[in-house]
């Protein structure tokens, strides 16, 4: 009888603990500490002046290409409009969200003065999606909070997100995005013309 | 025992797949008038948006008219160190405010946070100069009457564009008014019966706030398609975040995929 209240107990116990995969939230960190390392030795080269000016925008953009999860994003950003566009209209869109959004940020941190980062917490949000906090510092002016959204594919982990302050970087884009197919009649392809028109302009370079 | 065991493994079953299916908490309740938490179009009611878009056309010209190159000139002649004293000054000089808002909030650890900061800065600070209580740890908070009435429940009520001040909403805007109104600074000024003080600090607060993210502030207008969209969307995230004291959680009903 005792055995059978105890392992009932257990079994209860471990029913209504959180159904999280396995958490990873170690390897979360992992992740965001390789990704930024890579970024901050990339701008640290370049200040040195071993890596020129467009060399660390190449490295850069291809670090932050790969530890991104474009396709996410795009559907993400694109909202109830990515359903309504054609497949090549999705393809498009999926590239330009890389040459017109992540490389143009690319080039924006690369530009800043970051000294160096601390990882602070990283947890599981479901059973596939961590957030994983960071403060990286800056020699001039305040630290800045960086919260990195991870999904976790099955294969690897991949950024779908990041937000300071309490503001996303893809909610942002998803409401601009959807505000200007709204003007535009609910055609997506005035979103693509668009941002191939931001693209076409020279990047800003500091 | 029987009993006991089944509802036991029966509240297990059920318990189990509901937490599991539980998505983060994403807020509904600070923002009764607009849309829910995951934002498409408009993150915040926005009725006046024709109004609105004119008014941030005109915000626009001012800064590249008038904001912008006086900044220019002051960081061109001042240097970093007594760039940051007058932000520190300025920050100091907002502490009472914060203390008021903390206080109605109930958040004593904040209210205590203001306080020291005041009298730190203050007397081992050379007047708010030199913000000597960030170096022992006691890091700056923020709070003001909008978020204290956001915190209270009440929603934003509508989007505005205020002329030169740039996004808030009605209950922002209020509490902004509530703000000027609470200074120690300005009543005291106000009580003398002397102005230029106020509209002197108010300035310094501008040019100082757009030094610091002015750049941030060019590249997100160049960069975004839709800049008054853009900026509406960041305000409402930014006051949410402030109000709840966490992230809206975008991807909640989002698919997974």
């Amino acid at each position: 009888m005792r055995l059978a209240v105890a392992l009932s107990v257990f079994f209860a116990l471990l029913l209504t603990a959180p159904v999280y995969a396995a958490d990873q939230s170690k390897e979360a960190s992992s992740f965001v500490n390789n990704v930024a390392t890579q970024a901050f030795d990339t701008i640290a080269s370049k200040r040195a002046g071993k890596l020129s000016g467009e060399q660390a925008k190449v490295n850069f953009r291809k670090i932050l290409n790969e530890a991104f999860d474009v396709p996410t994003i795009a559907r993400f950003t694109l909202g109830r409009y990515w359903r309504v566009a054609t497949p090549e209209q999705q393809k498009e869109f999926t590239g330009l969200i890389q040459t017109a959004i992540l490389d143009k940020y690319a080039d924006r941190v690369l530009s800043y003065s970051g000294d160096g980062f601390t990882m602070n917490s990283s947890k599981a949000i479901n059973d596939k999606d961590y957030n994983v906090a960071m403060t990286i510092k800056r020699d001039q002016g305040a630290p800045v909070d960086l919260t990195w959204r991870l999904r976790n594919n099955g294969k690897a982990f991949k950024v779908i997100d990041m937000s300071v302050e309490g503001i996303s970087m893809s909610v942002t884009h998803r409401a601009d995005f959807a505000s200007i197919i709204e003007r535009n009649g609910g055609q997506v392809q005035a979103l693509i013309n668009a941002l191939k028109n931001k693209d076409a302009l020279p990047s800003e370079k500091k | 025992m029987r009993i006991l065991f089944s509802a036991l493994v029966v509240f297990g079953l059920v318990a189990a797949p509901v937490m599991a299916a539980t998505p983060k908490v994403a807020s509904k309740s600070a923002i009764p008038t607009s849309a829910p938490a995951v934002v498409e179009v408009s993150p915040i009611y926005d009725p006046i948006e024709p109004f609105n878009r004119a008014v941030f056309q005109f915000n626009r010209f001012v800064d590249w008219a008038v904001l912008k190159p006086i900044t220019q000139v002051y960081t061109f002649v001042t240097p970093e160190f007594a760039q940051t004293g007058v932000t520190n000054f300025l920050s100091n000089l907002g502490e009472p405010v914060t203390m008021l808002n903390k206080a109605l909030q109930g958040d004593w650890i904040g209210l205590r946070t203001a306080t020291s900061r005041l009298y730190i800065n203050s007397v081992f600070g050379v007047l708010g100069l030199v913000d000597t209580a960030d170096y022992m740890g006691i890091k700056q908070v923020n709070a003001d009457f909008g978020q204290t009435l956001g915190k209270w429940g009440v929603g934003h009520g509508a989007y505005l564009v205020l002329p030169i001040m740039g996004p808030s909403s009605v209950r922002d805007g209020t509490g902004r008014v509530v703000d000027t109104f609470t200074d120690p600074y300005n009543i005291m000024f106000m009580d003398a019966e002397t102005e230029w003080p106020i509209y002197a600090r108010a300035g310094l607060t501008a040019i100082d706030a757009r030094a610091r993210y002015g750049d941030e502030i060019d590249r997100t207008m160049k960069t975004a398609v839709d800049p008054y969209v853009t900026f509406r969307s960041i305000y409402a995230q930014r006051r949410a975040y402030v109000v709840q004291d966490k992230s809206v959680d975008a991807y909640a009903d989002a698919e997974q995929y």
